[in-house]
């Protein structure tokens, strides 16, 4: 067995007596699926610790912060940038006992929720109050509030309805050394001091371990539709995207799925789209009825002035999730490409993504890789997918040169190095190519004012 | 310690599926009772399926019958595998591993044995374990207290003969109502219009024995079915046991079980549940009480993940039906239930917090294992049956004995045909 343990005896013995019976764990049998996320790396954790209740939080990391154990947070550990990997050794944290739904206030359009409570759940059972939380990153109905707080989790959405930070009111935090930290109100609006919460939200638990969230409601659109739109070539699918912000509509998602995409979901399922679709586009609308009907006249005329191929329509919403489970099948069929994933989740202005799009596919090109690009059309965050095999050395390699210029190629159309998915472990040597030194030093000061020792997933996103 | 990639030695896997790999992606969690229940990733389908790679794949992690505990911690339902995609099947996986684990056989039956009472329903007994393994007594000595008909008002009144045949139909009753349950194979003989044929000499339906590991014994059981269906001319076989009826659907899948792949489709056609055979339409809900209908792992997803026995229970009862919550399992999860027992109960316990209406007294589902291990777990307030027992007959008529049931006249025309 490899000597993994990095703790004492009477540290592990601390741990036990905090987290009694099956609440604490240091078999590598057990503790080995703590050390891996979907990004496939791992590290194996010293300790595994379950607390049922924010008390244990407090006396973990008073306890960790005297003893400088690193801590990981973890919820169900579905971000594919490594974000919960226990790398270089230490306690993994999970809040998956913290799950109760506190309240749901209809008044204020509130709800209080504990961090391991799933947010396809929450959402259903809003949805019997005729509210809504907007947030839908595609783990929906299987990640949680509180690893979608701290990724700050975007999804479909986004483009009518902004991202987790936008409905993120208020924090119940712990730092390190055991202080409890309120952040925000319950109110709609507060200008008053630095907006913590904000801050914290997408901090990837590097700053502190939140206890509870205070999430901001909306009333349930009425209805909704959706629409799968297919163009005979990509330029057709943009010009097509265009056309629909230029006559007003703000739809709540709007998805590109390019040919190659097509393909490969038409490996896993079979494809109800034409064999000379080049470009599918997956646009979602909701509001009442009335004005759902009027946007939707606008937009079918915007999107068949391009000329389409195919277009379907659904309004019941089994009818409407088929048809976004194509969207949702693309990440698992890209694996029939390659064995290996470089998974980017780049984000562009707006007027830049057709020219990001098409140059992205030229490096592919250029390398003999193959490339996606896929996703929320939108609001500009392509993710783009460079599939290899790794034992294949010239894959390998022209795989990590594609890689490299297409974030060269992003930044110089003025886009990010990732609209959702965070830098993790994986990506955060590329920080620097966004991010000055000035404002990396800042990032420095302020993760040292939260947590002085370095405990909080030490070595993760900045 | 290094942080490291595993993904590179996984294709070396010596798992024989040639699965696709686990890409962690974590949609098992979604749908797993034992995770829904404990919280425990290491519990998960995901938490196993890297184990497995890690542990006994790539030999990393140090004891391997610490990994093989944790790894036989699985209630087998499979849940897992239909939202996988990567299409994997661990709790397949699983099984196999189980069989090939030495002593393992020796301990199932061992434990059967001793306990007897509470395994005796879900095998064929009867037919493939009772001669040459059990000693009579004690198998005996528990089936008594099984066979009690439990006294319930009737909620649905249906016409005797209300299964629409296309031909020569017979029934599948499975283990538990052959010999625990034998009203519950009168009830489907009088739907089906033979309840005076005799019960024929079925073998278990090899489910429990599979998920056991046991593979010789299962096959034996499927060798035995298949000879007697031949014997019958091939009919349609009707079941009422949703883990039967999968069980029975598998063995199309068998290399070896039949003679060519033509009478290998015949089967796979010929048997299903005897719900598909019956129209809502000519059944009538006599009573307003709401029921609560508990969807089997096994049950076949048809129409949006219905299953035949929803559909019908729905078209019948109406606002009157509902179901249980998202991930809600039994918790018997064939031999878990004798080797991690406490498991088994926590996951039943997570299903009667979660029932959505806690009004609810009456608890149906169309599997014998569901039946038997939520009747155990139910508040006492609640009663758990098959939805058979649901039934009673036409207004004015009666089930067995008499044959008035026999004469539309006497029935006051609850059905579309008998007004016909």
């Amino acid at each position: 067995m490899p000597d993994s343990n990095g703790l004492t005896g009477r540290q592990q013995f601390f741990l036990q007596s905090l987290f009694p019976g099956e609440d604490y764990l240091d078999a590598p049998e057990r503790a080995c699926v703590y050390g891996t996320d979907a990004s496939r790396l791992f590290a194996l954790p010293w300790a595994v610790v379950r607390p049922r209740e924010p008390g244990q939080v407090r006396e973990l990391l008073r306890w960790a912060q005297q003893e400088r154990i690193p801590v990981f947070p973890r919820a169900r550990g579905t971000n594919v940038v490594g974000g919960c990997v226990p790398q270089g050794g230490g306690v993994v944290v999970s809040c998956l006992g913290l799950d109760r739904i506190l309240e749901i206030n209809e008044e204020d359009f509130t709800a209080q929720v504990e961090p391991g409570v799933v947010t396809g759940d929450f959402q259903a059972m809003l949805r019997n109050r005729a509210l809504y939380y907007p947030p839908d990153p595609a783990s929906a109905r299987f990640s949680t509030l509180g690893g979608n707080a701290a990724t700050c989790a975007g999804g479909m959405r986004a483009v009518k309805y902004g991202v987790t930070r936008d409905y993120v009111l208020g924090i119940e935090a712990v730092l390190p050394g055991g202080e409890f930290i309120h952040t925000g109100a319950r109110t709609h609006k507060n200008v008053a001091g630095l907006d913590l919460t904000r801050l914290l939200v997408g901090s990837a638990g590097t700053l502190a371990f939140f206890t509870k969230l205070t999430l901001k409601l909306l009333p349930l659109p009425p209805a909704q539709s959706t629409l799968m739109v297919g163009f005979g070539s990509l330029e057709q699918a943009l010009a097509a995207s265009a056309a629909v912000f230029q006559a007003g509509i703000l739809p709540v998602a709007m998805e590109l799925m390019p040919r190659e995409t097509l393909d490969c979901v038409a490996r896993v399922v079979a494809a109800p789209w034409p064999q000379n679709t080049n470009a599918l586009l997956l646009l979602k609308h909701d509001g009442r009825p009335e004005g759902l009907r009027e946007e939707l006249v606008l937009t079918r005329r915007a999107l068949e002035g391009v000329g389409p191929c195919f277009l379907v329509e659904a309004r019941d919403p089994a009818e409407e999730d088929r048809l976004w489970e194509y969207r949702r099948l693309i990440n698992p069929a890209s694996f029939r490409l390659g064995t290996d994933k470089i998974s980017e989740d780049v984000t562009l202005p707006r007027s830049k993504v057709a020219e990001g799009i098409a140059g992205i596919r030229e490096v592919g090109r250029g390398h003999e890789v193959s490339v996606l690009t896929f996703g929320h059309l939108g609001d500009g965050n392509i993710h783009t997918n460079i599939m290899f095999d790794r034992d294949d050395q010239r894959q390998s390699r022209a795989a990590a040169a594609a890689h490299d210029q297409i974030l060269d190629l992003v930044l110089r159309l003025g886009g990010v190095l990732s609209g959702e998915h965070g830098l993790g472990l994986t990506k955060r040597k590329y920080l620097e190519r966004q991010v000055g030194p000035v404002e990396r030093g800042l990032f420095v000061l302020i993760k040292k004012a939260f947590d002085p020792c370095g405990i909080m997933n030490p070595g993760k996103a900045y | 310690m290094a942080t490291h990639d595993n993904q590179k030695s996984r294709r070396a896997g010596t798992v024989a599926d040639k699965e696709r790999e686990c890409i962690l992606c974590g949609r098992c969690l979604e749908v797993c009772p034992l995770f829904i229940a404990t919280h425990q990733e290491e519990l998960s389908p995901r938490g196993k399926a890297f184990l497995l790679d890690k542990a006994l794949e790539q030999g990393e992690l140090g004891d391997p019958a610490t990994a093989r505990q944790l790894l036989g911690l699985c209630l087998g339902c499979e849940q897992c595998a239909q939202v996988c995609p990567q299409g994997r099947n661990l709790p397949r996986t699983l099984r196999r591993l189980k069989a090939e684990q030495p002593g393992w056989q020796s301990w199932v039956w061992r434990v059967w044995i001793s306990q007897a009472r509470w395994i005796w329903p879900h095998l064929g007994l009867g037919t493939c374990l009772l001669p040459q393994r059990l000693a009579p007594g004690s198998a005996f000595a528990g089936l008594k207290s099984l066979a009690d008909r439990p006294r319930m008002s009737a909620v649905i009144r249906g016409l005797p003969r209300a299964a629409r045949l296309q031909g020569p139909t017979v029934l599948f009753p499975g283990c538990v109502a052959r010999w625990a349950k034998p009203w519950w194979t009168q009830t489907a003989q009088t739907l089906l219009g033979s309840a005076d044929e005799v019960v024929l000499d079925w073998s278990c339906c090899g489910f429990t024995l599979g998920q056991a590991g046991l593979t010789g014994p299962r096959l034996d059981a499927c060798r035995t079915n298949i000879a007697l269906w031949r014997l019958l001319g091939r009919p349609a076989v009707a079941t009422i046991c949703a883990t039967c009826d999968a069980a029975l659907r598998g063995y199309a899948d068998e290399p070896g079980l039949f003679v060519d792949e033509a009478e290998s489709r015949l089967w796979s056609q010929a048997v299903r549940p005897l719900s598909a055979l019956l129209d809502p339409g000519d059944f009538v809900r006599i009573d307003e009480s709401r029921v609560l209908y508990h969807r089997p792992c096994h049950a076949q997803r048809f129409d949006r993940g219905h299953d035949p026995d929803e559909m019908l229970l729905r078209g019948i009862l109406g606002s009157g039906f509902c179901t249980s919550a998202k991930g809600a399992c039994c918790g018997l999860g064939g031999v878990l239930r004798l080797s991690a027992p406490e498991l088994s109960a926590r996951v039943g316990k997570w299903y009667w917090e979660n029932v959505p209406d806690p009004e609810i007294r009456r608890v149906v589902t169309g599997c014998s294992g569901c039946v038997l291990q939520l009747a155990a777990s139910a508040p006492d307030n609640v009663v758990v049956t098959h939805w058979l027992d649901l039934l009673g007959p036409a207004e004015g008529c009666v089930w067995f004995g008499e044959r008035v049931w026999d004469s539309p006249g006497l029935c006051a025309g609850v059905s579309s045909r008998a007004k016909k």
